[in-house]
């Protein structure tokens, strides 16, 4: 009997099945001692422990932001288990892992046998706290790329990992960084040697399995000079009725002329038709554009979640440095996002573009919050934003909160936005010329993003069309 | 005790309406002290600092010996530090009224509008109402017309000295009126001014901030709209140190249409913040903003706007454009267009830009013969003539362009 | 063909159509002309199908068949065209992109073959010239920032790749100058047949000239109040429609200034 199971749950969330599997849970709550034996079960270097202890004591200083354009039933940190992890874990071998969990990632379309796998995609796997399996690892190493857990990274390539760690997301960051300096448990570390265009895409497929647990992950991503390294996430979680904190770091470092390309189809479970459940996601997204000519480009469809708080952003430190951000964000239902960018621009001629998306449907809110700073000695910068909002029934909200802030007259900064709804006499319309009404929201919502699809990889681009299909059914009439 | 309790205390023999006006007055400094000075990086105040107002100002009236500007072609209607002076103010047209606020005190606390929004520069509406000591109710009857603008000239006041002052301009039902604030005034000066358009009335509102240099100027305007009124606001801020202009807009009747434009021009260590929040609350309502700062020296120019359509302002439809050019490199502009939207079947827009003036234009002009500082200042001149264009009276347009002008030759070598 | 029987629809409360019939043969050309609020628009979005219309009675048939319980897709698919007097813009959906979809819902549902890009390019380009509309437009997204003349000839080049049984022109020429309508005209001219048929809702004469309808209705307070040949449309230009208002108030039957009663 398989023990993959499918939930109960009326609704059209076709990851929200639980894998049994045996676990080892930490009890609820967080301390010192928590904090010491998350770091005692990764055998990690004591700088580390430090580190963490650190953040520890920055958070607990701290207050929750509530700045956001959102409402959500308040977080018990107490009742978190910040640690779960599959008890059957080699990483020597994919054949060792837990036949449930390689069960759950071929059901979630992410086989981990290499054989199987899209070409030209490796993947590391993440269930819970842990990273469960890294595809070509070894291929991918006879080009000098690392690609592997965080965990494996701490031991193996310390140096690197303490240096650049918590140097784009300090410690004090915020509230939620913090947090996550203190407990991350895994994620994954990519370096791309000088020179290198990376042969294969690379991803992480994040997976919350365990009940009463958060995920905490910490993603760093190194790009040395004159390299490329195109990189997407994906995640997803059971349907259940309690609500999950994902709260992950993710860095980026682009050196001279290196250029990231960070992509993201973020599909956490969102909650049931009344709001029950979902995921909360509080993450922080940063990527610092060090040397001159580097290029990070931030491409985010955000589908799922509860509760959205997120702003990927760029410090363009280097002269004619590049910072993009391209994002889809589609709520229905009770669902609350509030995410967009900020662009920090430091150095001389930098440059940067804003593109998002936000559609609202049934009862869901959505906020575009951004920042564009153009600081004195960035002479010669420039931004473009353009920040759209789709409105589907009159139930819903769309809120747009940009910031512009420039401080030299040699830089030239444009904002656009708008919102409109599929109106009836679009809808219609279509109609008349013999499409369905669904198919004739797809079309308008396609047109509407279709500035940030093309930005995908091309696979991608068709799954977050079809989830974008997925998410919208029912809002229409 | 606070500064601002003292400098109350001390300023009491001097208020008017006597000792039953210091209950409300007490009660107002009272919700001052609860809410206290706004903390740095308080939202609302997060793009203009309010170090100039730490200490409190005293509120006592102070003599005035200056020369008062008027406006040819208009009623021009003198208040020096806040109290209306019927020696130097014009006869009124027929249709309006103009009543010296000081008589209505003795009676209670001014009245506001019926539906008219809240302050966005709190809290220092509460200290405008502990401390008002001036200003005017305007009324104009219903179906009037009046042709000639009414201008409230504001004078006096000196540095370390505040005046509390409010101005309450009622238009009736199917009224027609331009009503004119010109501010020429030193120290601080903490204004209120409410505006209720009635049904099918039309006001034209303009603000000519041309006070001194080393003034401090907080504006708190609150316009309130009925079924197909139309309000068509203008501002043009060229003096003070520092001067928040915070205007709170209800569309609360059907059909009602509000155009509100301004030009802010920023030299030396000049700080202009013009804070809006335009609330279409009714269904079919129009909105327009368009500002433009024009910003040199060291100056600041803040562009920080609400778009939001509740659930009841169906068929909106809502525009914000804000353009900066910065004039030197240490010029800096904050622009922040923000939407807020309820409901569906809205049409709203914004967009802003910052950037310096055209190379390519200045060198065109240049290679026809003109001077650079000439060439500058023709350009700047016409981002803020394309605002002053929106005055729809001659007298109070010719007025606005030769304040502009002067300040161009001062300011654009 | 078509066949319209006593129709009665109301939007909200209101009625707007109060018992109107009409029937239209293969072939044929019919226009409907009316003083203002008369139920014109009405009446074409209520074949057309469009749900703000609440039909309180009557039926319409599509070659015997009552269409009235179809969806407006439905509807599209068994043959209806309507020409829409305001065409809506859809930002990001390019307009050849937006008719192949639309072509192939089309084709789909009646069990034919989807239509190729290729084909379906070289006749878009061909029939594009039919209506004068520069092959540039499909490229642009669907109506956006197309001039007034642009979208109706947009309205017209659907017209033709979709090749219906029975298509209702909704003022279709208004905001036409007058080459415009000529060649929107000879659109439509050319897509005559002797299996289809159009009803032609105008104020004007200027369209009716050049697509010299067979039969002419006047339609006034929601109903058709009389019907007559070519000749009608001169009558109706040089008189307006007080004539048939006063005639209805007073009780008299219908009858144009100038007819035999």
């Amino acid at each position: 009997m398989s023990q993959v199971q499918d939930l109960p749950i009326d609704q059209d969330y076709k990851y929200g099945f639980e894998t049994d599997v045996e676990q080892d849970i930490m009890p609820p709550g967080l301390d010192e001692d928590v904090i010491r034996n998350i770091s005692a079960k990764k055998g990690e270097p004591e700088w580390l422990t430090e580190y963490r202890l650190a953040a520890y004591a920055a958070w607990l200083e701290m207050t929750e932001p509530h700045w956001a354009h959102l409402k959500y039933t308040p977080i018990d940190y107490k009742a978190i288990s910040y640690f779960a992890v599959p008890k059957r874990v080699v990483l020597d071998s994919l054949d060792d892992l837990d036949p449930e969990i390689k069960a759950t990632f071929d059901k979630l379309g992410i086989p981990l046998d290499e054989q199987k796998m899209l070409a030209g995609v490796a993947v590391d796997a993440v269930f819970d706290s842990v990273s469960v399996a890294t595809t070509f690892r070894a291929k991918l190493l006879e080009q000098g790329v690392i690609f592997m857990s965080i965990s494996e990274a701490v031991h193996e390539y310390p140096e690197m990992v303490k240096k650049y760690l918590g140097s784009v997301i300090p410690v004090r960051d915020n509230f939620f960084a913090a947090l996550n300096a203190a407990v991350f448990t895994d994620g994954t570390f990519v370096y791309i040697p000088p020179g290198t265009r990376c042969p294969m895409e690379l991803s992480t497929y994040f997976r919350i399995n365990a009940r009463g647990t958060g995920q905490f992950e910490r993603t760093l991503i190194i790009a040395d000079k004159g390299s490329y390294v195109s990189y997407l996430e994906g995640c997803t979680a059971p349907m259940r009725d309690e609500n999950q904190l994902h709260a992950a770091c993710v860095e980026l470092v682009a050196l001279e002329d290196a250029v990231i390309k960070y992509s993201t189809v973020q599909n956490w479970y969102p909650g049931n038709k009344d709001g029950v459940g979902g995921i909360y996601n509080f993450v922080t997204k940063r990527g610092k554009c060090l040397g001159n000519r580097s290029k990070i480009s931030w491409t985010q469809v955000e589908t799922g979640s509860a509760v959205t708080w997120k702003y990927p952003s760029c410090l363009l430190i280097g002269d004619d440095s590049v910072g993009e951000f391209y994002s889809v964000a589609v709520t229905n239902n009770h669902q609350q996002a509030d995410t967009g960018t900020k662009m920090i621009h430091l150095g001389k001629n930098t440059k940067s573009t804003i593109v998002s998306k936000g559609i609202s449907a049934g009862k869901s809110t959505q906020s575009y919050r951004g920042l564009v700073q153009i600081n004195p000695k960035a002479t010669g910068a420039r931004n473009h934003t353009q920040c759209d909002s789709l409105l589907i029934g009159d139930l819903c909200g769309a809120h747009t909160f940009p910031t512009v802030d420039v401080r030299n007259n040699d830089s030239q900064v444009e904002h656009e936005a708008t919102t409109s709804s599929i109106g009836e006499d679009q809808l219609f319309y279509c109609r008349q010329r013999g499409l369905s009404e669904e198919d004739a929201v797809a079309l308008i919502v396609n047109g509407f993003c279709k500035d940030v699809f093309r930005e995908l990889p091309m696979e991608f681009a068709i799954e977050a069309t079809k989830l974008l299909a997925v998410t919208l059914e029912g809002a229409v009439g | 005790m606070s500064d601002w309790r003292a400098t109350f205390v001390a300023n009491q023999e001097t208020f008017v309406g006597g000792a039953h006006a210091l209950a409300w007055r007490e009660d107002a400094l009272a919700a001052f002290e609860d809410a206290g000075m706004p903390r740095p990086k308080a939202h609302a105040w997060k793009h203009t600092p309010l170090k100039a107002l730490k200490t409190a100002f005293n509120a006592a009236p102070v003599a005035y010996s200056g020369t008062t500007p008027r406006i040819e072609g208009a009623v021009n209607i003198v208040l020096v530090g806040g109290v209306v002076d019927p020696s130097q103010s014009d006869a009124l047209p027929e249709g309006v009224t103009v009543t010296s606020l000081q008589a209505n005190l003795s009676m209670g606390a001014p009245a506001l509008p019926t539906d008219a929004p809240a302050t966005l520069n709190a809290p220092f509406d509460t200290l405008n109402k502990a401390f008002v000591n001036g200003g005017t109710v305007v009324t104009v009857a219903k179906n009037s017309t009046i042709e000639a603008p009414i201008v409230l000239v504001h004078v006096g006041g000196a540095t370390g000295h505040a005046v509390h002052v409010q101005n309450h301009i009622r238009l009736e039902r199917s009224a027609k009126a331009t009503i004119v604030e010109l501010w020429a005034m030193d120290g601080l000066a903490n204004a209120l001014t409410t505006t209720d358009t009635a049904d099918n009335a039309e006001l034209h509102h303009i603000v000519l901030q041309n006070n001194g240099p080393e003034a401090l100027f907080l504006a708190d305007h609150r316009h309130v709209l009925g079924r197909n009124a139309r309000v068509f606001g203008t501002s043009v801020a060229l003096g003070s140190l520092l001067a928040r202009v915070g205007v709170h807009t209800r569309l609360n009747g059907e059909g009602a249409e509000c155009d509100l434009s301004g030009v802010y021009l920023g030299h030396g260590s000049q700080h202009h913040d013009h804070t809006l929040r335009m609330e279409h609350k009714a269904p079919n309502c129009t909105s327009n903003q368009r500002f433009r700062g024009i910003l040199g020296g060291k100056s600041r120019g803040v562009f920080s706007s609400l778009l939001v359509v509740t659930e009841t302002g169906v068929k909106a439809d809502g525009t914000q454009d804000n353009r900066n050019v910065l004039l030197s490199e240490t010029a800096r502009a904050n622009s922040e267009p923000m939407l807020e939207i309820y409901t569906d079947d809205v049409k709203a827009a914004h967009g802003s830009a910052i950037g310096k003036l055209d190379d390519e234009a200045l060198f065109y002009m240049r290679a026809r013969g003109i001077d650079a500082s000439t060439a500058r200042r023709m350009l700047t001149g016409g981002i803020a003539r394309e605002i002053i264009a929106d005055i729809a009276d001659e007298a109070i347009r010719t007025h606005a362009e030769t304040l502009v002008e002067a300040w161009l030759l001062e300011s654009v070598a | 063909m078509i066949h319209i029987s006593d129709l009665k629809a109301n939007i909200g409360e209101t009625p707007i159509l109060k018992g109107l019939s009409l029937d239209i043969e293969p072939g044929t050309v019919h226009a409907i002309m009316g003083p203002n609020a008369a139920g014109k628009s009405t009446l074409s979005k209520v074949v057309a199908g469009h749900e703000d219309y609440d039909v309180k009675s009557g039926d319409i048939t599509l070659n015997g068949e009552s269409i009235m319980e179809l969806s407006a897709e439905e509807r599209a698919q068994k043959g209806i065209f309507m020409s829409f007097q305001y065409p809506v813009a859809i930002p990001g959906i390019s307009t050849a992109y937006f008719v192949r979809t639309a072509v192939n819902a089309v084709r789909t549902a009646n069990g034919e073959e989807e239509m190729d890009a290729v084909t379906f390019l070289k006749t878009a380009r061909e029939r594009m010239k039919w209506v004068g509309m520069d092959k540039a437009l499909l490229n642009r997204p669907l109506n956006v920032g197309f001039s007034g003349g642009e979208k109706k000839r947009n309205e017209i080049f659907q017209l033709a790749m979709l090749e219906p049984q029975f298509a209702i022109l909704d003022e279709t020429d208004s905001g036409l100058d007058i080459d415009a309508l000529r060649t929107v005209a000879d659109g439509v001219n050319k897509m005559r047949d002797p299996k289809r048929s159009f009803l032609v809702i105008t104020h004007y004469q200027r369209l009716l000239d050049y697509l010299k309808p067979d039969v002419v209705h006047v339609l006034v307070d929601g109903r058709i109040v009389y019907t007559g040949g070519f000749e009608l449309v001169h009558t109706l230009e040089e008189h307006g429609y007080g004539w048939a208002e006063e005639q209805i108030k007073n009780g008299e039957p219908v009858c144009p200034p100038g007819a035999e009663a």
